[in-house]
């Protein structure tokens, strides 16, 4: 594995952490906006309708009303507001203003005045009739013989794509073969930071957006083409952002933003309420999805297909290539693969991406169906699965990439090592009141976008003192990128981290890239950075060449070694910036670097949970949940563990009980506060033990790969084959709730103390 | 405007007032617009409204005592455990540090179409709690049908607590059951008919000696969530044992069939069954998130975690 | 109405109005932007602050409740140059992700261990269950009360 790191492979809380526990850093809220006027988007109550009249005359009364922009002000241009770079699967639905809503988030007026409280009141005294028609709030709604089309520039049914992807005969299915329905529902990522922004567009001709968003760049492109302007005019700034997890993956209501800013003169805000965060953003995608899974008798697979549906809500955005992106995850070796997905539109809560994508609903189904199979031949589940699984060198079903590392089996004997321990020291009750029992399920992803996309670059500059400023176009989402890629800089340049400043995500100062998702940070940027930092060591050895002619330089680990006959000099990194910088051949040190994803090497991760059903009371309570994770080198431990604690927590919510609820009577969600919707909270989380295998991905950033999505995907399918084994049952649906009483993790028999 | 009064005399002078104690319950509902924010008359500077003391046979609770102070207070614990631990059991730390008892007692009933933004309620004609004509819930009930959710009443009922409170002129003291009824029942058209009450205090007489109590609460998270049925069980030598559930219809409910089997000793299961059929028969369920019609059913049989309660009491033939 | 609270230490007074609440005051008024409006509803604890030593919802209290009485919000337990144990604490354990949740967090945690120096981990785990945080999964966060707890029992010797 190479030399022992210096600053790489360590726990370092985040650079940014004082800022962040003294409450100094700011997020896009906490911006002094200079005079920013308040602004609020007013959206339809209904799921489906068209607006007959808008009447802003008793809000204009309002002390202190500034404006309202409505549909008929707005450039009349479809978009897809996907943060994704263009590609084929992008289609173009979106409006910036609609009087055709076609879901409760659709945006119909925005309202503007000179305080948020004068802001709410105006916002309540616009007045709009509507025209309400019946949604199609279901897939079997949306799917049924003559539905009425949601997109019909794009698609004369509701379903809007489809994705097929196979390998092998679907005759040669093996000697067992079993099938099996999921259902998975929608759910929402429920940063703690609502989304905003405030955009200043005064003179109508520089646009500046400060938002939470993940993709700066992309955000800047479709901006600068709905808006007519050239992307040197436009700047996105992303400040603190308090999570993401594909929420922020697309443009929310910048645009309109920027437009009443030009309308106004003058700067303008706009914070979502919680209620807007639930039913305007995105979701993750609601699924149905059929599998059949054959194997022989001898534990081999032989064959797996899957029929996907997906519920992608009215516009299309990231729908398509969700489902895309679901289709290439199989880490398995099964020689006859079938992937056949749609994705569905329908006036249900809009999809989007999260943690996951995609990959996260089909893992749930698949790697229950191989529970259900190692049971079927009579296999231990995690022999069944490690038996399959594919190995370095060889493919997964219908990539063309070979695997380059994979320490799947050193995950599977860790967590088992702790689980054994857990199992000595609590037991594994198994009787008439109480039974306990494990399940197990793997999860595989990608480092970066499965379709090669990625794409990152790095700037960095030595200063005359040997520091070093990075200056990278990737988002810091609250997932510790800067810190990361700070490491990586530092590693590669020789330097120590508090030698290295990053600025990142300005798309004014900071060079392109594709975006923060995929799990692209470590492996995309993480490789731009270290081609950047290489890129600056090769031209400090060539300028401190040409400082001293007559000698010979040398490159060591931690600098240089100047060599004139018997002379011998050693010069640290600093030292040479600082030598190279005065002298009088010398120069400005900049490295930059740009990785074209050439690869997506997937990390890996075993995950174990304990559960505990009581038959007589139908309860289900969650004991332990154990992850051990293949995620190359870990950059920074202490992230790494975050990651995969924090996937855990989310995976915990979604099997138990996180959904959009649609409610038959409203035709809409009730699922808009924190309430109505419940995101497990410290002491209802079970007991997490996270492990990080050995590992080194020869094509990551010293050896690194992913871990941010990875996280979450197996956890819900091995809280469900746990339930399943306890409770003797066969379910393949979420949330949990629907089917058992669950007792919080800290929940006590008899009276509370 | 809000009022702060520092006697009673002073608060019982606000005409057309909406009284308040640490606002938490009607904060949300001003925000979403259900509840016009005017003429607040806050009852949190009236220094004895705010006491825990023993008086006569028992305790006084005024009613601006902070819930966190009721389920801290030796008092209460010592006395009155299933007050105590239901007053713990209450949403979340930071609610609890400013919620008091006369506030939890007078809370809103709930229910999904009704405690949403006006903006989504905006889809659906109004309901009886909003000024309407229907339950949207069940839309054929002549009367709304949003759920009592409050833990404290579960568990002061259970100790037959007394409530003293002012109205038309007069300090008034009766059984606090009584006031419950009398504030849902006008809660289910609040937007018309508001009880004009002031709650101040809340009594209880001192259990016998030797007889248990406690409350449980189940509700899918540890913390902030409204129960989706709560218990709260008294059982003992020298008088009949109570069993009190809420969260389960539009007030509390009594559940006496089941806390005469439990006087006479019958065993668990016989218990559970017993439970079940009495809720089965008293409740008025409705949709709430996250927990279908089947699975509030099964927390019928959450008073299991009650019967430990029992171990220390006589068997039938003892008595 | 003109309000007096003491405000981290320091007497501030404040015109305000009925409706106007706690954490309005706080980041519009104080421009202390530490405190964090994640629902404004009560639910998510971002909001946190200390009022006469108690943990509670700044979105949920009005600013005239607050009268006469003293607020602590995370400006005032602990500075860059000088941060509070629990400061220290979160950030060593590497408690802190997005951070949107941290002040909050912080605040819950320093009302609990002023109240409760030796917190057991079911106590840390119900005092802070009023604040969601959608990052760390709390395992990180719950050790860091314990580390800082630990540290503090150290200085008092």
């Amino acid at each position: 594995m190479g030399k022992p790191f210096q600053v790489l492979n360590h726990a370092i809380p985040r650079l940014e952490s004082m800022e962040k526990a003294t409450g100094k850093i700011a997020y896009t809220a906490d911006l002094d906006a200079h005079g920013a006027a308040a602004a609020i988007v007013l959206r339809s109550p209904h799921s489906c309708a068209r607006v007959l009249q808008i009447d802003c005359s008793e809000a204009e009364k309002v002390p202190g009303f500034l404006g309202c922009l409505l549909p008929c002000e707005v450039p009349d241009i479809l978009y897809n507001p996907s943060g994704n770079p263009p590609a084929e699967l992008l289609l173009a639905d979106a409006r910036i203003l609609t009087e055709n809503p076609r879901y409760i988030g659709d945006r119909i007026v925005c309202v503007a005045a000179e305080t948020d409280e004068a802001c709410r009141m105006a916002a309540q005294k616009v007045k709009i009739r509507y025209e309400v028609h019946a949604p199609l709030l279901t897939l079997k709604d949306a799917m049924a013989e003559g539905a009425r089309p949601i997109q019909p520039h794009l698609s004369a049914s509701n379903i809007v794509k489809r994705r097929n992807v196979s390998q092998g005969s679907p005759d040669q299915k093996g000697e067992v073969l079993l099938s099996g329905h999921f259902s998975t529902p929608s759910m929402q990522h429920v940063p703690i930071e609502p989304t905003c922004c405030i955009c200043d567009f005064s003179d109508g001709k520089n646009l500046t957006v400060y938002s939470n968003s993940q993709t700066v760049f992309q955000e800047r492109r479709i901006v600068s083409e709905l808006l007519g302007l050239k992307e040197n005019d436009v700047r996105f700034i992303k400040p603190a952002v308090g999570g993401g997890f594909g929420a922020r993956q697309q443009l929310h209501s910048q645009p309109v933003i920027a437009l009443m800013s030009k309308k106004l003169g003058r700067p303008v805000r706009l914070v979502y309420t919680r209620e807007e965060e639930f039913t305007a953003t995105a979701v993750r995608l609601g699924t149905e999805i059929d599998i059949e899974v054959g194997a022989n008798r001898d534990g081999v697979l032989q064959y797996l297909s899957a029929y996907y549906l997906a519920n992608i809500g009215p516009y299309t955005i990231h729908g398509p290539t969700i489902v895309a992106g679901a289709s290439r995850k199989i880490q398995y070796r099964i020689p006859n693969y079938f992937f056949d997905g749609y994705s569905i539109l329908t006036n249900d809560i809009c999809g989007g991406a999260f943690r996951g994508y995609g990959n996260t609903q089909l893992t749930f189904g698949r790697e229950i169906m191989l529970d259900r199979m190692a049971q079927k031949l009579g296999m231990d589940p995690l022999e069944f699965r490690l038996k399959n699984h594919v190995k370095v060198g060889e493919h997964f079903p219908c990539v063309d990439a070979p695997v380059t590392s994979c320490a799947i089996e050193e995950c599977a004997r860790r967590a088992m090592e702790i689980r054994t321990r857990i199992d000595v020291e609590e037991h594994l009750t198994f009787d008439e009141e109480v039974r306990q029992a494990w399940g197990v399920a793997f999860a595989c992803h990608g480092s970066g976008p499965s379709s090669r996309e990625g794409l990152s670059s790095a700037i960095v500059m030595l200063n005359d003192d040997g520091t070093a400023r990075i200056l990278v176009g990737s988002a810091d989402i609250g997932q510790g990128s800067e810190t990361m890629l700070s490491q990586i800089a530092a590693e590669t340049l020789g330097l120590s981290l508090s030698d290295v400043r990053i600025k990142a995500a300005d798309t004014l100062l900071t060079p392109y890239d594709t975006g923060t998702f995929a799990s692209s940070q470590t492996f995309v940027c993480g490789n731009a950075v270290a081609l950047a930092c290489r890129d600056a060591r090769a031209k400090l050895l060539k300028q401190l060449m040409e400082t001293v002619p007559e000698a010979v330089v040398t490159e060591e680990d931690d600098g240089f070694l100047i060599s004139s006959g018997d002379k011998r000099e050693h010069l640290s990194v600093q030292q040479a910036v600082r030598r190279v910088a005065f002298h009088q051949h010398g120069g400005v040190i900049i490295g930059c670097g740009s990785y074209k994803a050439q690869a997506s090497p997937s990390p890996f991760v075993v995950c174990m949970a304990k559960v505990e059903y009581r038959p007589k009371l139908n309860t289900v309570r969650l004991l332990h949940i154990i992850e051990a994770a293949d995620v190359g080198t870990p950059i920074n431990r202490l992230s790494v563990e975050g990651q995969l604690e924090g996937g855990i927590a989310q995976g915990v919510g979604y099997a138990l009980f996180e959904r959009m609820e649609r409610n038959p009577r409203a035709q809409k969600t009730v699922s808009t506060d924190l309430l109505h919707y419940r995101v497990p909270q410290a002491a209802d989380m079970p007991k997490t033990h996270v492990v990080i295998a050995d590992s080194y991905e020869p094509t990551g950033p010293h050896g690194a790969k992913s871990v941010g999505e990875v996280a979450t995907v197996p956890v819900a399918p091995a809280i469900v084959n746990a339930v399943n084994r306890a409770a003797g049952t066969e379910i393949g649906t979420l949330p949990l709730c629907d089917r058992f009483v669950i007792l919080p993790h800290s929940a006590e028999r008899g009276p509370l103390s | 405007m809000n009022h702060f009064p520092s006697s009673l005399s002073q608060a019982t002078e606000y005409r057309d007032a909406i009284f308040a104690g640490g606002c938490t319950d009607l904060m949300p509902l001003f925000k979403n617009q259900v509840r016009d924010h005017r003429n607040l008359v806050f009852l949190t500077q009236i220094p004895e409204l705010r006491e825990i003391r023993r008086e006569g046979p028992g305790v006084s609770i005024g009613a601006s005592a902070i819930l966190a102070d009721v389920a801290e207070s030796e008092l209460i614990l010592n006395h009155f455990p299933a007050l105590a631990q239901a007053a713990n059991a209450v949403a979340s730390p930071q609610i609890r540090n400013i919620a008091t008892m006369g506030g939890n007692i007078m809370q809103d009933r709930r229910c999904i179409y009704f405690n949403q933004s006006a903006g989504w309620r905006s889809s659906l004609p109004p309901c009886f709690k909003t000024g309407g004509d229907v339950c949207h819930q069940i839309p054929n009930s002549p009367v709304c049908r949003a759920l009592y959710y409050s833990d404290v009443a579960t568990a002061l009922l259970v100790y037959d607590a007394q409530a003293e409170y002012w109205e038309k002129g007069a300090l008034h003291c009766a059984p606090l059951r009584e006031l419950i009824h009398r504030h849902c029942e006008a809660n289910g058209t609040a937007c018309r008919n508001r009880l004009n009450i002031l709650v101040t205090r809340f009594f209880m007489d001192s259990p016998p000696k030797g007889e248990r109590s406690g409350f449980y609460k189940y509700a899918m998270r540890t913390s902030i969530d409204f129960p989706l049925i709560n218990f709260a069980l008294r059982c003992g030598r020298s008088r009949s044992a109570k069993l009190v559930s809420g969260a389960a219809a539009p007030e509390p409910l009594i559940l006496e069939h089941t806390a005469a089997l439990l006087d006479h000793g019958a065993a668990d299961d016989d218990i559970l069954a017993a439970c079940q059929a009495e809720l089965k028969t008293l409740a008025m369920p409705i949709r709430e998130a996250c927990i279908s019609p089947a699975r509030k059913r099964d927390l019928y049989l959450q008073v299991f975690s009650l019967l430990s309660l029992r171990e220390d009491c006589p068997k039938s033939t003892e008595l | 109405m003109t309000i007096t609270v003491r405000l981290n230490h320091e007497l501030r007074t404040f015109n305000t109005d009925a409706q106007e609440t706690l954490l309005h005051l706080i980041r519009e008024k104080a421009r202390l932007t530490g405190t964090k409006c994640g629902c404004d509803l009560g639910e998510c604890g971002a909001c946190t602050v200390i009022l006469d030593g108690r943990a509670v919802n700044s979105c949920c209290v009005l600013a005239e409740q607050v009268n006469g009485r003293e607020v602590e919000t995370i400006e005032g337990i602990g500075t860059l140059e000088h941060p509070h144990p629990l400061q220290q604490a979160f950030m060593d354990a590497g408690a802190i992700q997005c951070g949107f949740c941290t002040p909050g967090m912080i605040l819950s945690a320093k009302a609990l261990l002023d109240h409760t120096p030796h917190p057991s981990r079911a106590d840390i785990q119900k005092a802070m269950s009023g604040n969601l945080c959608r990052c760390t999964g709390y395992t990180k966060i719950i050790e860091a009360v314990e580390l800082a707890a630990e540290r503090m029992e150290k200085e008092r010797g």
